[in-house]
This record gives C-alpha cells, structure tokens and sequence, in this order.
C-alpha cells in the first residue's frame, strides 16, 4: 500500500466531533438476543458480526463506538488503498440503457427482465455478487436474437450498425472494430476477432446471406460475458495493486455512474485517443458528462437505489384499507421524489439538506388529490404546500410514508427503520428467532388504541423493546399521515400524538424531525458513503475510509449532490483499485 | 437416447386445467421403451426417480395440523383432511428441530429448504442461501440428462418482497444471488418445457450452436483473468449456455397441447387454476422425463397476497399475525394449500408408469417458512414426505413425531430416496449423518 494522494492524507475529516452524546445513550439493554444498539451499517469498515450486530472492529455495546461514521480513527491514519478489482454485472436497467443509447428509440427492447435484487441495500452492489442464472440467461438469448434479427432487417439501422455492405471480412472487421468494440464497451483483441469473424463466416455460409451472418455475430456479442459484465482490473498484464484502471475501464465506471449507461461517444472517443490519462482530462470529462440529459437518467436511477424506491412499482397497501390506491399510485409517489430531487441537482445543485423542511412539491393529479392540494396545470407542476401545514419536505411524500408502510395500516417501525438505515446509516437487527410476534387478541381486535398505543405495549416486552426503542421514537412523527400518507389528525377517536425524538433530541411533529434531520452529523457523511458505495458497487473496507472522510468533508457540511458526484467521479481514488 | 414420436391416442389423453379444456396431454413417451417386466427402461436402466419441493408461506395452524396418533395407524388431522386419497403415500414428520439464524421468514426458508442459515446481504431480513436448496442438491445428481435440469413453478405472484434479498423471491437456488426464480405463468412454462419458441436461429441448429460455442470461449478467456468469486460467476454463465444448449432440439415423443392463457384478472386473480395448470405441468415434465426435480411455490416466503379466494379483503400475511381466536381464515389457506398438493400427488398417482405410477418413483418434499402464521416461529415446522421415491420411502406412511431432531435428517432420507449418493447434510449447528430412518422403507 502507498499513498496515493498527499492532499487526502493530509487533510483530516472536520465533522467527526460533531456527533451528539446522544447516541451513546441510544443503547439499550440487550435483551433476548436482540443487540439493542445500533451499529454501522451494513458492515464496511471491518466485517459485519451476524445478525448485523457490530463487527470486530466495533464490538461492544457503546453506541457511539459501534459506529464508526463520520469514521473511528483508520487502521493506518490517512492512508487510502483502493478495494479489489473484478467484474460488475450490468444491471437490468444498464443492460436496456446501453443498447437504446447505441440502437437509437426504434429497436424494441426485451421487456421481461427481472429487476436485480438489492445486495446490503444496493442493486448496484449486486452487480459485483450476483452473477446470471440459467433463466435469465435464456432470457437474454432471447432477446438477443430479437434485437439483432431487428438490427439486421431494417436497412437505415443496418447501416448504422454496420456501415459498410455485409459480405467482405473487412466489413466484418470495421462492423467488429466499430460497433462490436462500442457494444463491450473495449476494442475486441485479435483472438477475439478470430473467433467473431469465424462465426459470421459459419453463419453466412449455412444462410447463404452476408447480412444473417452478421446477425448471428451479433448475437454472440449480446450474449457475451464481455457485454454483459465490465471489467475493472486494470491493464491485462497489471500485477499487484494498488493499479490504476485502463481509459476504456475508467470511462465506464464513470459513465455508469453518472448515467446508468455506457460511455458517450466524445467519452468514447477520449479513450480511443487516449486523452483520459491525466487528472485535468479525467475531470473535465466528468463536468461534460455531468452536464448531459443522460446525468438526468443516471441521477434518478441512482437515487432510485439509494432511496429504494424500486418496490413502489406495486404498492402493498390493501384497496380495501386504501381505497385511494390505484395501479398507477405508486409510480406517481416515485416521480414525485424524483422530480423534487432533480430540481434540487439540475441546475441548482442546492444543499440536499434543504430537501426536508421545503414547502412545495411536483404531485400530478392522482397525488394532489392524495395530498388534499390543487390539481396542477400539468402532472408534476411545481406546486406550494401551506407553509404553515402539516407536509413538507422528502419526508412528507407518499414515497416514504406509503412506501414504509404495512398493507393495511403505518408502520412507526418501518419509518423509523428507513431513517436510520437510510438516511443515517445505521443498521437495526432483526427481531431475534426467539420473539413471538403474535399479537395477543385484544390488541389486535383493539379499536380503542392508537398504533402508538399498541406499539408501547408492544414495547413492554424486553425483547422487543430494545430494537423498537431505536426506531418507533423516529417513526412515530410521520404518524400523522396514514398508512397511504393521507393527513389525519385523529386515529381511534384520540388526537394524533406525533412527537418523539432522535438521539436525545426532541420534537413535536414531523416537520420538527426533517430540521432536526437536516441538521444531523451523520447525514451528510451517510450520504456520501452511500454515493461512494454505489459508484464502487461495494461495500467500502477500511483502507477506503479516509477517501470518503475527505470527501464528506469537502463541502463543509452541505450535501451538494452533484457536487459530491463530480469530486467521486474525478478522484485519483476512483480510476484505483486492488488486485482481484 | 432417442425416443420416436408417438401418436396421441384417447387411453393417453389426460384431464386437467381450467374448466376440464384444459392441458391434454398424450404421453405414451417413456411407455414405449419399458422392459418386459415395466419397472425398468429397456436398456435395464432403472425407472428416473424424481424429487420435488412444494413450499408454501406462512405455516400451518399447530394444534389443527398435527396428527393426534402415531405411527402407520395415525389419524388424519383437521388440516391434513384434503391428503386423505393419498394417505398411504403421505409421512408426516413433526417435532424436528431446526436451528437458524436470521430475520424471521428468512431463518426458516433457508433451513428447511438447505439446511443452514441464511446468508445475510444487508440485515437480518435481506438475505440470499448459503448453499443450493435440495431440489437442486438432487437435479445436480438426477438432472443432468433431462431438458430441464431442474423446473421451477410458481403459483401465487402478488405480495412478493423485491428488497429482502433473493430469499423472498425463489425457493430455489444454485447458492448465493443465484435464484431459479419460478415461473407463475403456465402458458410460458409451458413453452419453456416442450420449445417452440420462435427464434431466428430456429431453421439452423448447428447455428445457435456456434453462437454459444463463441460465447463460452468469451467466458473461458474472461474467467483466466478473475479471482475466485468472479470465476463462480463466470461459472454461471457457462452453466447457463449448457443449459439452453441442451433445450435447442425440441423434445422428442411428448407431444402435448399447450395450456389456454390464464385470464388474469387483477383483483381476483385466478389461484387455483393456475394451481392446477402448473401441477398438469409438473406431471408433464415427470412423465416425458423433462425433469426430475422441480419444485412448486405455492406462495413465496413473507409475500403478503391477498388471497380474495378464501374472502380475504386484507392480506393473508397481516391476517396471520392478527386474525383472533380460532383463525378459521388462516385455515382456509393452509385447506388451500393441502387441497392443490392433493390435487398434484392425485395427477401423479394416477399417471402410470412401468408396473406403477409417477407418485412411487417421486418424493415431495413439502414444508413451509414458520411453524404458525401468528408468531411466526420456527419450532415445530411442518414437514410433508409424498410419494414412495423409488421404494426408499416408508409404505404405507406414518406420522412420526420427533424429539427434536434435525430436519436434515429429513433432507437425507429424501435426497438418498431418489438417488443421491451423500453421507451427510446440513451446516454446524444442522448437519445430519444419517435420515429420519421412521419415514424410511424398512
């Protein structure tokens, strides 16, 4: 390991002190087995202990020791190596997006493909864990079959594709050298040009026809690891770590994060000549990038992920519960927040911090309706909420108060969980095998108490009561708005009760708890390390500790989004990794 | 081997699905090629043993599940009412242990469908199995000569969790991130089953070939240059294009008409049809020999459906925790349940094959996630045995009731059953050396 980065050695993290006392107060009694405190999430920083109790790096039971972010002292203070190299997987959506940016809107795309699993929160960490099993990989043949046998039958996109009249081997070789090279993202090696040319030479002659030829090839190229993995490994003959990535590696890493698709053709064009090999080329790249409809798409596919709110294509809430759902009230609720946080980032760029006590919104009519607001002009118009009302900010939006929910009623615990796993970074164990999560009759049948009544009850049990108390406190907030996020102000014949507190500090309702939010230490390093999980597609280990510390602390304690994009995307650190 | 094609004739038609028009089925296939004595192959290879899971969320109701007398002379119980046809072909095991750690749901998939803990991905309620489940432990074993190596059914889609991990998304697994997820459409299975998809490279064969041959060598030259994760992956991959290689010659002598597409109507979606579709498909797939381990999801672990069917208007998971008293509709579900697993032992038994019927050479393995909806533990899970597995398995059954031993002693005496040649199953805290001799052939 050696320094990479004098600058970040040197500069040390300013928010580490800022963490409240409060949250060693968090920890509770362990009961029963369930580790009443909370720990860093997921793991990162040292190995995760089972059941998400701390690892070793931050065994035992103060809070505020268990959880290293902004960061517990690095092993080797200052250093950075970066994590190990290897292959990601294009996801679903990755796959789908390359090929409309390279085929153009008139090819149709398969449809079917399942959405990836989340890995420790993150889709974009399934793309270095899962690999492609049988079924999907018939489900690629497929459609790999479809889109060149489209590709190859319609002459304008024929020629696009191809650029030259099918038959000769030097239009094969330019087809191979131009598209096949663009569609894996890398130039084809000579033996890999042997074995495409031999292909569309077995498949002309068996058809007869130059053009199936070339569709057969194409076909390979789709279905080929080379596709539908990318490598970040370094040059080929690269040994020992750490090493930096090839152009070709580097520009799709950073495409991908900032646009969920492949490299643009200036992108591709600056590896080709190989004008990424400086810093300045690098990062002038990365403002170009950032700056094109498609940092747009990769904003929101990104915070689809890191808010998780891919499951809001199906809403589990009960029609007969919430006769407000609809099939399409979900998808809407999504938009919502996204369009709220794309007119933060796009062209504002403003502190994400503002994003919890703001007091307009972009709803369409279904969600107005929801809301009790105005229709708009036109679905997802800026529209003012009262500023004086009950909703504001990300956390009023039916994504998070419809989208953590029970199907039939709020859930504190959900909520609460979201805030702190989300938005904080902390990671709430499981109920422990041993609770009986039976709801005694009376309760259950109970039309006299409150959700938050029942949840206290709930509380007195110790083994409960010690993971609810980290969450159900946070949760009860949002109480206010019903399990599809209707205002209510009474629930059970009582007022509704949305006070609580966060880590020691109180507040009356859920607007208090979104300034309260906003002003969190862990909030903008939370944040950020999830930003640099999602561009590495791992968990961080230590090593990469003091990079993301630097760069949490880059903007004194705002939380530029696209700011803190550029600065990940442009960084020595980020074209690094380990050996695989 | 090759088998001809046979012409449908009336003996060989076969009911089944929708409104009695459903799935006909004409499948002399492996009658041709019996010996003399109709218990084995012609060439003097044994009949194919199967090994099925059928899997359904939420558990049972203890006191109404389990038998209240022993042995081969035990009493049906209240929910095990609708398996009385098949009785002698039924072991019930209660009282096994399994000892797993993880969110609730999550613990009691992983373990009683791979014997171990789950692998956690993010917390305790998003995970993915360690290990493969058994049906594939078996199709590593008993599959590799069939078109599919293994066949994945599902019944129920709606409710199903997509950020918990591939736990909640498929019963079955190669291991870690690599589910088989089921197929819930029986028309597509279907296809998948007998071909037919229209592909361009369709009219050349030796075509498709070549393409998967570039692929592979893609791979292979990929894989020199990974670590080891990654040359799993890449592994995968190759698996993969074995796989579809192995299905690109449509399959010989089964000749079989496609199921009607299963109107879907979204709020009363049509569950036992599409039970009982994909049930045809499965004794389909057994006697054509398209498979020899499959496995049936009737509802996938801590789905949250509303099954409208039973009169629910709230969903089936919320219900369990809360319907007071007696649950009678937490009931109905698990007489669901029991009635479409009656209906596939009945479409076995009563398909002949050799001397018998496929239900002699199968063993189903049933179970859930939790022993009770309502608290959702693991102690005391139920544990279904169908079906004689070649003679392996105890004639007529019995009820054994277990002192807490492991569950995968259960999983051995089922995997050896149908030919799986392992001294021992399970993690640590599970393993097994040897079956749950009670529910074995003496």
């Amino acid at each position: 390991m050696h320094e990479l980065n004098p600058g970040i050695a040197r500069r040390r993290p300013t928010t580490r002190a800022a963490l409240p006392r409060a949250v060693a107060a968090l920890t509770l009694a362990t009961a029963f087995g369930c580790v009443g405190s909370i720990s860093d999430a997921t793991g990162g920083r040292g190995a995760p202990g089972p059941r998400g109790a701390p690892g070793p790096a931050g065994t035992g039971s103060a809070g505020a020791g268990a959880d290293p972010l902004p960061t517990g002292p690095p092993a080797t203070p200052g250093l950075f190596a970066p994590g190990p190299g290897g292959l990601r997987r294009l996801t679903s959506s990755q796959i789908l997006n390359e090929l409309r940016d390279l085929l153009g809107p008139t090819v149709v795309l398969p449809s079917g493909l399942e959405p990836d699993a989340p890995v420790q929160g993150l889709v974009a960490i399934a793309g270095t864990t899962a690999g492609i099993p049988e079924r999907m990989l018939e489900k690629l043949e497929t459609a790999a079959y479809d889109i060149a046998r489209q590709v190859m039958n319609g002459p304008a996109l024929r020629q696009a594709v191809v650029g030259c009249a099918p038959g000769p081997d030097d239009c094969t070789r330019a087809f191979l050298q131009k598209f096949g090279a663009r569609l894996w993202r890398r130039p084809l090696e000579a033996a890999e040009f042997d074995r495409y040319l031999a292909l569309t030479h077995t498949a002309t002659t068996q058809t007869g026809d130059p053009a199936r030829g070339l569709e057969f090839a194409l076909t390979a190229l789709l279905l080929s690891p080379n596709f539908l993995y990318r490598t970040e490994l370094g040059p080929p003959d690269a040994k020992g770590a750490p090493r930096r990535l090839d152009a070709f590696e580097w520009a799709s890493r950073v495409s991908f994060l900032l646009t969920d698709g492949a490299p643009d053709a200036e992108l591709w064009a600056a590896a080709l000549s190989g004008t990424l090999a400086g810093p300045d080329q690098r990062r002038r790249q990365v403002e170009r990038v950032l700056g094109t409809p498609a940092a747009r798409r990769g904003l929101r596919v990104l915070l689809t992920d890191i808010l998780r709110l891919a499951d809001l294509d199906e809403l589990r809430q009960q029609i007969a519960v919430f006769p407000q759902k609809t099939a399409t009230l979900g998808r809407s609720m999504r938009e919502e927040t996204l369009r709220t946080l794309e007119d933060l980032v796009f062209p504002r760029d403003a502190d994400l911090r503002g994003v919890f006590d703001q007091t307009f919104t972009f709803v369409n009519a279904e969600l107005a309706k929801l809301y009790g607001l105005p229709a708009p002009a036109k679905p997802y118009d800026r529209i003012a909420l009262d500023p004086n009302g009950p909703r504001a900010g990300l956390l009023g939006q039916g994504s998070f108060l419809a989208g953590r929910a029970s199907p039939a009623a709020t859930s504190p615990t959900r909520r609460g969980k979201y805030v702190r796993e989300v938005l904080l970074c902390q990671s709430i164990p499981a109920p422990p095998d041993n609770a009986d999560m039976a709801i005694p009759d009376d309760l259950a049948k109970s039309q006299a108490l409150t959700t938050r009544g029942k949840l206290q009850i709930h509380r007195a049990a110790p083994a409960c009561a010690a993971c609810h108390a980290l969450v159900d406190p946070i949760g009860v907030a949002f109480e206010a708005f019903n399990g599809i996020g209707v205002y209510r102000t009474t629930e059970a014949g009582q007022p509704i009760d949305a006070s609580g507190d966060l880590d020691g500090l109180p507040f009356k309702d859920a607007r208090g708890l979104g300034v309260l939010l906003a002003a969190h230490p862990r909030l903008g390093p939370c944040v950020t390390r999830t930003l640099y999980r999602y561009g590495v597609g791992r968990v961080e280990g230590a090593a990469e500790g003091p990079f993301i510390d630097e760069l949490a602390a880059r903007f004194s304690g705002q939380i530029p989004l696209r700011g803190l994009l550029l600065e990940l995307a442009a960084a020595d650190a980020f074209s690094m990794v380990g050996a695989p | 081997m090759t088998i001809g094609r046979h012409q449908l004739d009336r003996r060989s038609v076969l009911r089944g699905g929708v409104g009695g028009a459903a799935v006909t089925l004409g499948l002399p296939a492996l009658e041709a090629m019996l010996g003399p004595h109709g218990d084995a192959l012609a060439a003097g290879t044994p009949l194919p043993r199967r090994l099925g899971v059928f899997f359904w969320a939420l558990g049972v109701r203890l006191k109404l599940w389990i038998p209240a007398t022993e042995g081969a002379a035990y009493a049906l119980s209240e929910e095990l009412a609708p398996l009385g046809p098949y009785k002698d072909y039924l072991n019930v095991v209660t009282g096994m242990e399994v000892k797993s750690l993880g969110g609730v749901h999550h613990s009691g998939t992983v373990a009683m469908l791979s014997g171990t803990s789950p692998l956690e991905r993010g917390g305790a309620v998003n995970t993915t199995f360690r290990q493969r489940s058994i049906d594939q432990v078996a199709a590593a074993a008993i599959g590799s000569g069939t078109r599919l190596r293994s066949l994945e059914l599902g019944v129920i889609r709606d409710g199903i969790l997509k950020a918990e991990g591939t736990t909640t998304r498929a019963i079955s697994h190669n291991g870690p991130e690599s589910p088989n997820l089921p197929e819930f459409d029986p028309a597509a299975a279907f296809t998948r089953l007998i071909g037919g998809e229209v592909r361009p490279g369709e009219s050349a064969l030796p075509l498709r070939r070549s393409v998967l041959d570039t692929v592979r060598a893609d791979a292979v030259a990929l894989r020199a240059r990974v670590g080891a994760q990654d040359r799993r992956r890449l592994d995968e991959h190759l698996d993969g294009l074995r796989g579809i290689e192995r299905r690109l010659e449509p399959t010989p002598g089964c000749m079989a008409k496609a199921p009607p597409a299963v109107a879907m109507n979204a709020a009363m979606p049509p569950w036992d049809d599409i039970a009982r579709l994909q049930c045809d498909l499965i004794t389909l797939a057994l006697q054509c020999d398209l498979a020899r381990a499959f496995s049936l999801g009737m509802s996938m672990p801590s789905s949250d459906p509303v099954l409208w069917n039973l009169g629910e208007t709230r969903d089936h998971h919320t219900l369990s925790h809360q319907e007071p008293g007696e649950q009678p509709t937490i009931n109905a579900g698990v007489l669901f349940y029991m009635k479409h697993l009656a209906y596939l032992l009945g479409r076995l038994k009563e398909t002949p094959e050799g001397s018998g019927n496929l239900l002699d050479s199968t063993a189903v393995f049933g179970t859930s996630e939790v022993a009770e909806g309502k608290g959702h533990s693991t102690v005391n899970m139920p544990i279904l045995v169908a079906g004689r597995g070649g003679g392996a398995l105890r004639y007529p059954g019995v009820h054994f009731k277990a002192n807490k031993e492991s569950i995968c002693k259960v999983h051995l005496s089922v995997l050896r059953a149908v030919g799986v040649p392992i001294s021992e199953f399970g993690d640590a805290r599970n393993r097994a050396t040897e079956g749950c001799t009670a529910i074995e052939a003496a």
